[in-house]
């Protein structure tokens, strides 16, 4: 007799993305079970130890003031905290953070576990059932091993690199999505069968080194902020101490080395032929293509409090295991160090996202939802952000409510989903601020006064989150007031803040009242005040944006019946099914004469 | 607005594509799917269309000229595939540029499956195939309004031809700037990675402006600086043109003889303009210097001739004195001195008589039609010349405070929007930019991923 459960979301996969998915759909209160194949592993950090960085720090705020647990998860188990671009304006600052890598997933654990409405379970998923609607099919649950089946309306998919996956080490092959660890294939098999178009990406991961073996003394030393930040709306202060991490470089020998060695590379010797990120190249790629630099920078990240084991960042590779032996031997203060755990080259499947609606659920499956590495991205926090819009529209498509749809002006996390259902991907994606038309409004600092409404609207924060926004902006009105009303030699301070050489200082020394405010509040109404020219011109894009999305193309658009476009454009529009006009403009390789004709057909009355 | 035109890209299409007029070579095109059978069935029967763009010189096409079949020597240039200036098979035939042969020849083309291209039609398939960048969404619809293929694709080269070289130049230049802002931005960690010095900065950002001022400055030179159509009289030295001229400029309004005027050949050395009114439509008229076909004797002489090609280039009608001129869209063939030779066989050409005032009248009424077909157009291009020209400014204005932000710390995030705002309006004239265009430079400029 085998075993039936119902639940409103399904969600596979335990990692950043999955976590996230299952935390938000039980957040608006779908009755959520989250299946992974390995309880012990939820949340783990496959590759580097380390939450957010430029661009990707921002997406850790949005993901906090939407309410979900990536930034309260490493605020509780960081070790070092540094705000990155600290001196290039309040747009560019990017907080990142090492984490206790052991810490983070089990705090991340410990927060699935809490949370209501939500079961987690160690199940591994062998198929997706399907039943066929009148408007095509639908998902209705998973089968896994040993006979159980799961039922629910909404299926959300986010298993990372474990679809058919193989990791490369020199000649050496294994299956397995990461070290140590198995590999999926049912899900593959059920998704081909679905019709879904699969492809591979390739992706790396350093050696790691045992610290008792490295000599320290002879790295430059890279200490934590003074002053740490944290990620979360909710935490108000870090206060554990913080670890430094290390910088040493390569050489010409290592160089030398790593050359006579290139035939014996997967990625070189044409075992691998898939592609893997240009932003994230293996030392053998960087010393092939950019054969004239003499040395590259090391990084040596400890992975926690209480191991020795150190993350070697910047030397990912696939070499055989003797060649990263020998490398290390060549590089100063490894000479003598221990590799704990080998570099290796991963490859596995991902499911080009165009596939998608900006919901993240699937065009070709009703319920069925994907989110992670399974659409071709990686970094965890690119992940989570996924998976957080993918639970959260589950849920919310399950209530027959609103979905959330974040715009490229509101959120990086818009700007990524965007991103990858109009463009698709041709390598893993990553976020980078100059993806961002809107760079100057999507900071961190104002990730709340972004997010947080919406989230509440959509049940996905708690009342604190809301009371805590309403405070601080209360407190950056006041002080906003102050700004305009009091002058100073004839201008007002607001007036005066606008020069480029006055700095906050000097506004306090001229009204002292301001001495006292929230440090945030007032970081808040100076960025405010000293960019309002710039933030005001960015208005006036995004107006022009909005316009062009508030033409909607109805579903029932015929593409192929426009003659008069051209082939290309025809094919893509028609795969894409842009929802507006904005995001048909961002297709590429469509032309403004191509929307000129769409929006003709648009306008005119039917004939 | 769309439905003006037959846009079906499906149908092959062909047209006279030479400049109106008798000349030495004309030229035929035809594009779409079917354009190599089509002129392959007026070929011998044992040529071979290539696969490959070609040039194919010397053969003989079978035509239809006056009930008769005739041979006709011509050139071929054979584009069997997508990369042609539609994107589709194209085949442009050049031969003697008569223009009856020239009718004939896209006669017979349409009687084996081509169809008489649309006014624009060309020129419109090459937008929506992305072969131009200068016209946008605007511009699109313009050119389906559009009345008259070479004028229109003459006006769009004109504007765009001579100013999109340096500004893709100067495109580049920008976004290999934006490339290694950006990359100081979104890369602060990696190694390989030094923000760019300030000076450095600030003087690459003063040559792009240097640049991009001398295009507007260019740009506006060859828009029209008044509003008003320009007539220009043409044909060989002592064709009547001065007196025509002034035949004219009394005519409209009253003042008296301007040029002056000799029985002598050549004693016009300047060109004169005058103000004049056909109908409802206000006139620059223009008299040229004497014809092409004599060397010059004096350096005087060549300069004036310099100018009267200008002239030409420039004008909107051309009032052709010489004894081939042909009537075309944009010109009228005048038969001068009428009164001299009373008994010369009547040909096509408007019999006119500076003396006598006959034909005058006639002349005044086909100036005003002629002016008034191409008035729309002319329209067309002078907006898109100043959206054009504004777009630049605003480019330039956006450099200007780039540079002012150069020096300044902690503004590198306003220095790197402002920079973006120079390349989208520089991208309403050559060609918007995309992330990836920024990121793949990065990529291959500096190592990244540590």
């Amino acid at each position: 007799m085998s075993s039936t459960y119902h639940y409103d979301v399904i969600v596979i996969g335990a990692g950043h993305a999955g976590t996230e998915a299952a935390l938000a759909a039980a957040r608006i209160g779908a009755r959520t079970v989250l299946l992974t194949t390995n309880l012990d592993t939820v949340g783990q950090m496959s590759c580097n130890p380390a939450i957010g960085g430029v661009g990707k720090g921002q997406i850790v705020r949005e993901i906090d003031a939407l309410g979900g647990a990536m930034g309260r998860a490493i605020d509780a188990t960081g070790i070092q905290f540094r705000m990155l671009n600290r001196s290039k304006g309040p747009a560019m600052h990017s907080p990142r953070a090492q984490a206790d890598k052991r810490a983070y997933q089990t705090e991340v654990k410990r927060l699935v576990e809490s949370q209501p409405n939500l079961s987690l379970r160690q199940e591994v998923v062998e198929d997706l059932l399907t039943a066929e609607s009148a408007d095509g099919q639908r998902i209705t649950g998973v089968s896994v091993r040993g006979g159980a089946t799961y039922t629910a309306p909404a299926v959300v998919i986010t298993t990372g690199t474990f679809l058919q996956a193989i990791m490369h080490t020199g000649e050496a092959k294994t299956p397995g999505g990461r070290g140590g660890e198995g590999t999926t294939s049912g899900i593959s098999a059920a998704l081909t069968r679905l019709g879904f178009e699969l492809r591979r990406f390739k992706t790396g991961t350093p050696p790691r080194l045992n610290a008792r073996t490295i000599d320290f003394d002879r790295c430059e030393l890279q200490p934590g902020d003074d002053d740490p930040q944290p990620f979360s709306f909710l935490t108000d202060k870090l206060t554990q101490p913080q670890l430094p991490c290390y910088i040493t470089t390569t050489n010409q020998a290592v160089h030398e080395l790593i050359r006579a060695n290139l035939h014996r590379a997967p990625m070189y010797s044409g075992q691998i032929n898939s592609s893997g990120p240009r932003y994230c190249p293996s030392i053998e790629d960087k010393i092939v293509r950019f054969a004239e630099k003499q040395s590259h920078q090391l990084f040596l990240e400890p992975e926690g409090r209480s191991t020795q084991e150190v993350y070697v960042n910047g030397v990912s590779t696939s070499l055989p295991r003797d060649v990263q032996d020998a490398m290390f031997k060549l590089i100063p203060g490894c000479e003598q160090a221990e590799i704990m755990r080998y570099g290796y080259a991963v490859e596995y499947d991902y499911a080009p996202p165009d596939q998608l609606q900006p919901t993240l659920q699937t065009k070709h499956v009703a319920g069925l939802y994907f989110a992670g590495q399974i659409n071709g991205t990686t970094g965890y926090e690119e992940a989570g952000a996924q998976g957080l819009i993918a639970g959260a529209n589950a849920a919310l498509a399950i209530a027959n409510r609103e979905p959330l749809i974040l715009s490229r002006d509101e959120a990086y996390i818009g700007v990524l989903v965007d991103d990858l259902v109009t463009c698709g991907v041709d390598e893993p994606y990553r976020m980078f601020t100059s993806r961002a038309e809107y760079r100057l409004l999507l900071r961190h600092d104002n990730a709340d006064r972004r997010l947080t409404p919406l989230a509440h609207n959509a049940g996905l924060v708690c009342q604190q989150r809301m009371d805590r926004l309403r405070t601080k902006l209360g407190e950056v009105d006041r002080i906003a007031a102050v700004l305009d009303s009091r002058r100073h030699e004839g201008v007002t301070l607001a007036q005066l803040l606008r020069r480029p050489e006055v700095e906050w200082p000097q506004v306090v020394a001229l009204a002292p009242e301001l001495a006292t405010v929230d440090p945030l509040a007032a970081e808040q109404a100076l960025i405010d005040t000293k960019y309002a020219g710039y933030i005001a011109r960015q208005q006036v894009d995004v107006e022009r944006l909005h316009r062009l999305a508030s033409k909607r193309i109805p579903a029932s658009f015929d593409f192929e019946r426009l003659v008069q476009l051209r082939a290309e454009a025809r094919q893509k529009f028609t795969r894409i099914r842009p929802i507006d006009l904005a995001q048909a403009s961002r297709i590429s390789g469509i032309t403004p004469a191509d929307i000129a004709l769409v929006m003709a057909h648009l306008d005119a009355p039917r004939r | 607005m769309v439905s003006k035109m037959r846009l079906d890209l499906t149908d092959t299409i062909a047209a006279i594509a030479s400049p109106p007029g008798a000349s030495a070579r004309g030229v035929v095109r035809v594009s779409g799917p079917d354009a190599l059978a089509i002129v392959h069935r007026l070929c011998d029967s044992r040529f071979a269309i290539p696969t490959r763009a070609a040039r194919i010189a010397d053969i003989t096409l079978r035509l239809r000229l006056s009930a008769y079949v005739h041979s006709l020597p011509c050139d071929l240039f054979i584009w069997p595939t997508a990369r042609s200036y539609t994107r589709q098979p194209t085949v442009e035939i050049h031969t003697i540029g008569s223009p009856p042969i020239l009718e004939a020849l896209t006669q017979t083309l349409c009687e084996h499956g081509a169809r008489l291209a649309e006014p624009g039609e060309f020129t419109l398939r090459a937008v929506l195939a992305g072969r131009m960048d200068l016209v946008q969404a605007e511009a699109v619809l313009g050119v389906i309004d559009a009345q008259h293929e070479a004028a229109l694709a003459q006006a769009l080269t004109q504007l765009a031809g001579g100013v999109s070289a340096p500004l893709h130049m100067l495109r580049e230049e920008l976004l290999m700037l934006l490339a290694e802002l950006e990359a100081g931005l979104d890369f602060v960690e990696e190694e390989d990675v030094r923000f760019i010095e300030p000076a450095v900065l600030a003087e690459r950002l003063a040559h792009a402006e240097g640049v991009l001022n001398g295009v507007v400055a260019q740009l506006q030179t060859r828009t029209i600086t008044n509003d008003r159509p320009r007539v220009v009289i043409v044909g060989p030295p002592n064709a009547g043109k001065s007196s025509l001229f002034n035949a004219l400029v009394k005519h409209f309004d009253g003042t008296g003889a301007a040029a002056l005027v000799a029985d002598i050949a050549g004693t016009t050395r300047d060109t004169l303009t005058a103000v004049i009114r056909c109908g409802p439509i206000e006139c620059e008229l223009v008299d040229t210097a004497g014809a092409d076909e004599e060397p010059a004797i004096s350096e005087i002489d060549a300069l004036a001739r310099t100018e009267a090609a200008a002239a030409r280039r420039h004008a909107d009608l051309i009032l052709d004195c010489g004894p081939n001129a042909i009537h075309t869209d944009n010109t009228i063939a005048l038969a001068t001195k009428c009164d001299l030779y009373p008994h010369s066989p009547p040909d096509h050409r408007l019999r006119l008589s500076a003396h006598t005032a006959e034909g005058l009248d006639e002349l005044v009424k086909a100036i005003a039609t002629k002016l008034d077909a191409t008035l729309t157009l002319t329209g067309m291009t002078a907006a898109t010349a100043s959206r054009c020209e504004e777009s630049l400014r605003s480019a330039a204005a956006s450099l200007t405070a780039a540079r002012d932000l150069a020096h300044k710390l902690g503004a590198e995030d306003l220095l790197a929007a402002e920079l973006r705002a120079a390349l989208d309006h520089l991208g309403r004239v050559v060609g918007a930019v995309v992330t990836d265009d920024i990121l793949d430079r990065i990529f291959s400029k500096f190592c990244i991923g540590k």
